[in-house]
């Protein structure tokens, strides 16, 4: 019994992972069109499970299971104008929303570097 | 509002240690706190019964509830159990005894835990009084069921003694100054921010207790004690307590405190006594 439910799983693992590995690349390459270098760069470290994990926390045009912590990020140049703005959220999320924010601190704990900070906001302004 | 009240609370915690009892928002006293984190949760999920907390993130999601009920017909756990009775039956202490002539009978051995003892201050863990009862016998290291040296040993020892006591209720008892303080500490370390993430256990599972992270439910602040050890599918494998507490603050990006550690074992004390009056149902299953 051990022995097929590991097949099975694994089985089930590797045509979910081949599924959505066809699928966000096709996703990736339909909506990659006409991204800067650098926001590609954002798009990758923002949808990726390594350092940025945007995806874990707020809904993103392209994303697929996106969580629902953070607010959908959505007409970002209409909401933070000023590039600074949106920066420094993501640098520190604190500054803005005050020390009881979830976001973690990208910037100020060196989770991020400034140029992949840069990326991600390239990224964020084409949503 | 709830938001508000729930910082307040984090805030009146960090600022006094979790010790004054001056602000309402934080008492002081144990049962007072319990009964705040159980109204957080019911009034955030008033549909969920308070029996059902104990399911964890099934209690709040029918799907995911109906998967996890699959689960649970040839339940992966059973054959941790078995593995487990066997070496709590078979294993000898170098004195030639059974752990029963340390710990006592297996049936209701794990009710009885995590409690506060009077005469050491600390808060005991059913893991480590097994680890303490090999040592105690001078067992030699290498054979010591410590988290370190032989993990699965203790995790199937401690998915079987879960076994024999699931269906009972848990009562986590806190009667003394001594337990009073341990409960506070647990409560502070719930409440810390660590890592580079700087979340704590409540900014996930209390604030935003229910919501997703990616395509998972994060769980919520009440019943997250009275199934363990338990098998995650994800990892394919059998989790003590204090190794998903250690991988859980680990991954906020900090070097996290040891399995077993006094500071671990307080945030055990507190996370135990708010699962007061729910059912005993380990060892668990979780996707």
């Amino acid at each position: 019994m051990k022995k097929f439910t590991s097949v099975f799983t694994t089985a089930g693992a590797a045509a979910l992972l081949a599924a959505g590995m066809s699928f966000s690349g096709a996703a990736m390459a339909q909506g990659d069109e006409g991204l800067s270098e650098s926001a590609k760069a954002g798009k990758e470290i923002a949808f990726g499970r390594g350092a940025g994990n945007c995806l874990a926390c707020h809904q993103m045009e392209g994303g697929n299971l996106a969580g629902n912590i953070g607010p959908a990020l959505i007409a970002m140049k209409a909401r933070y104008p000023e590039r600074e703005d949106l920066k420094a959220v993501v640098h520190d999320a604190r500054e803005k929303f005050g020390d009881q924010t979830i976001m973690p601190p990208f910037g100020a704990n060196k989770i991020l570097s400034d140029e992949e900070i840069e990326n991600i906001v390239d990224f964020l302004y084409t949503l | 509002m709830k938001r508000l009240i729930s910082s307040m609370i984090a805030a009146s915690v960090l600022a006094t240690g979790g010790a004054l009892a001056a602000d309402p928002a934080n008492p002081s006293d144990p049962e007072e706190f319990r009964e705040m984190m159980v109204d957080f949760y019911a009034e955030r999920y008033p549909d969920v019964p308070f029996e059902d907390y104990n399911m964890g993130v099934y209690a709040i999601d029918e799907d995911a509830r109906a998967q996890w009920e699959e689960m649970t017909i040839f339940p992966e756990t059973d054959e941790y159990v078995a593995a487990g009775k066997e070496l709590w039956e078979e294993y000898r202490l170098p004195n030639g005894k059974p752990l029963s002539s340390c710990l006592g009978e297996a049936k209701g051995l794990r009710a009885k835990y995590p409690y506060f003892n009077e005469k050491d201050g600390e808060v005991h863990s059913l893991g480590l009084d097994i680890i303490n009862c090999q040592k105690n016998a001078d067992e030699d290291p290498e054979k010591v069921w410590d988290p370190k040296n032989n993990y699965k040993k203790l995790a199937n020892v401690l998915a079987y003694l879960a076994s024999e006591s699931a269906g009972m209720t848990n009562k986590v008892e806190i009667d003394s100054e001594g337990a009073k303080k341990a409960f506070n500490r647990g409560k502070e370390a719930w409440f810390r921010r660590t890592g580079r993430l700087d979340n704590s256990c409540a900014d996930c599972h209390q604030y935003h207790g229910g919501k997703y992270v990616r395509a998972e439910h994060l769980h919520m602040n009440v019943g997250n004690t009275t199934h363990f050890p338990l098998f995650r599918y994800s990892k394919g494998g059998m989790f003590t307590i204090h190794k998903r507490m250690y991988g859980c603050i680990r991954d906020t990006g900090t070097v996290p405190p040891a399995q077993y550690s006094g500071y671990l074992r307080d945030l055990e004390f507190f996370m135990s006594y708010v699962d007061n009056d729910l059912e005993l149902n380990g060892p668990g299953i979780r996707k």
